[in-house]
C-alpha cells in the first residue's frame, strides 16, 4: 500500500480540477434552455416564411382560397411571435413561466450558482443602455434597407457592425456565469460577414433572401447553444470520472466521517 | 467540498448528477460535513418540493486549502512535486 493518498501524481493533478470541471458544466448547463427557446422562433419563422411563400404561389396561380388558406398559418405564427415576445419578455406575464419551464427540464441536474462580482449585480443600467441601442441600430437598419439605402445584400455585414459588439458586451456581462462559448457567436456571425464581403458564394437569393440573416442569427445562435450544451454534458463526464477517483480516496470528506465515527 | 468550491451554492439534485453516488450516501456524507463545520445546509421548500442547497463554509474551504498543502507537500516529499 502506498504512503502517498493518490496512487500517481496525475491522479491528484485530476482531482484538481474537479472545482474547473464543475464550473464548466455549471457555465454550460442552460444552454440547452437558449437553443430550446431559438428553435421554437426558427420554426415560427420557418412557419411564417414557408407558408407566405406558398401562399404567393398559390396566389399567382389563380388559386385565390388556397392561397387564404395557406396564409392563415404563417398569420397565426405572426400573431405567436409578436404575441410570445412580448408575454416572455415582461417576468410578470410569462417571463416567469419561462424560467420555471426551463428549471423544469434541466430540474435532473438540479441547480447550481456560481460567483457574480458585486458590481455587476448593481450595474442594470449598461444593459438597458446596450439594449436600447441595440434595437434603435435595428429599427434603423430596417428603415435604411427598405429605403434602399442599404443592398439587401449587405445586409448582413452591416449589422454585423453593431450585432458583434452587442453580442461582445452581453459575453463580457455574463462572462463569469456563462464562460467563453458564448463568444462563439459573434465570431461566426464576422466571419459569415467577411466572407460575404469577400464574395463567397453563401447569399440566398429572390424569395429566399430572409435567411441571410435568420440563418447567421438563429443558426448560429443555436449552434452556439447545442456546443454549449453538448460541451457540459461532456463536463459532467468528466465530473462524474473525477469524482469517482476522489470518492475513493481519503480525502477531507472522509477524514470528516471517520473522525465522526471513532 | 472539491464540487462545491467550484460553485457558490448547489442543490441536492446537482450534487447527486455530479457526483453520480447515491441519494442515501450524498446525505449521509453531506450532514457529517455539516457536523464537522466544512459545509453550510439550507432546507427549504419550492412549493410543496423540497430544496435542500449545499455551501462550503470559510473552515470548510481553509480544511481544503491545508489538505492540498499536506498533498503536496508529501508528493514534494515522494519526488512526486506539482
Amino acid at each position: 500500500m502506498s504512503d502517498s493518498p493518490f496512487q500517481n501524481g496525475k491522479q491528484a493533478e485530476d482531482i484538481r480540477q474537479i472545482p474547473r470541471w464543475t464550473r464548466r458544466y455549471a457555465m454550460n448547463r442552460r444552454s440547452f434552455g437558449v437553443a430550446l427557446n431559438i428553435g421554437v422562433f426558427l420554426f415560427l419563422f420557418g412557419v411564417i416564411k414557408g407558408f407566405s411563400h406558398l401562399s404567393g404561389v398559390a396566389h399567382r396561380a389563380g388559386e385565390t382560397f388556397l392561397s387564404y388558406l395557406l396564409f392563415a398559418p404563417a398569420l397565426i405564427a405572426c400573431v405567436v411571435v409578436c404575441v410570445g415576445s412580448i408575454y416572455l419578455s415582461v417576468p410578470k406575464w410569462g417571463g416567469r413561466k419561462l424560467e420555471g419551464l426551463l428549471k423544469r427540464l434541466e430540474g435532473r441536474g438540479g441547480s447550481a450558482t456560481l460567483s457574480v462580482p458585486g458590481n455587476t449585480k448593481k450595474r442594470r443600467w449598461d444593459m438597458l443602455v446596450a439594449g436600447g441601442l441595440f434595437a434603435c441600430c435595428i429599427v434603423a437598419c430596417v428603415c435604411l434597407g427598405s429605403l434602399g439605402y442599404i443592398p439587401s445584400t449587405y445586409m448582413q455585414p452591416v449589422s454585423a457592425l453593431y450585432s458583434v459588439p452587442f453580442l461582445l458586451f452581453l459575453a463580457y456581462r455574463l462572462w463569469p456565469i456563462a464562460g467563453p462559448i458564448p463568444l462563439l457567436w459573434p465570431l461566426l456571425y464576422s466571419v459569415h460577414a467577411v466572407l460575404i464581403l469577400a464574395g463567397a458564394p453563401i447569399l440566398f437569393t429572390g424569395s429566399w433572401e430572409g435567411l441571410n440573416i435568420l440563418i447567421p442569427v438563429g443558426g448560429y445562435g443555436m449552434l452556439t447553444s447545442l456546443i454549449g450544451f453538448a460541451y457540459s454534458r461532456y463536463a459532467l463526464r468528466r465530473l462524474k470520472r473525477l469524482a469517482r477517483i476522489e470518492g475513493g480516496e481519503n480525502g477531507p470528506e472522509t477524514q470528516a466521517i471517520d473522525a465522526d465515527e471513532s | 467540498m472539491m464540487i462545491l468550491s467550484g460553485v457558490d451554492e448547489a442543490d441536492f439534485k446537482f450534487m447527486l448528477s455530479a457526483t453520480g453516488t447515491t441519494k442515501g450516501n450524498l446525505s449521509s456524507h453531506a450532514d457529517r460535513l455539516e457536523q464537522a463545520g466544512y459545509i453550510e445546509i439550507t432546507k427549504s421548500f419550492n412549493g410543496k418540493i423540497p430544496n435542500t442547497r449545499y455551501r462550503l463554509t470559510p473552515a470548510g474551504k481553509s480544511a481544503l486549502e491545508k489538505y492540498w498543502a499536506v498533498i503536496d507537500e508529501m508528493r514534494a516529499l515522494s519526488g512526486k512535486g506539482p
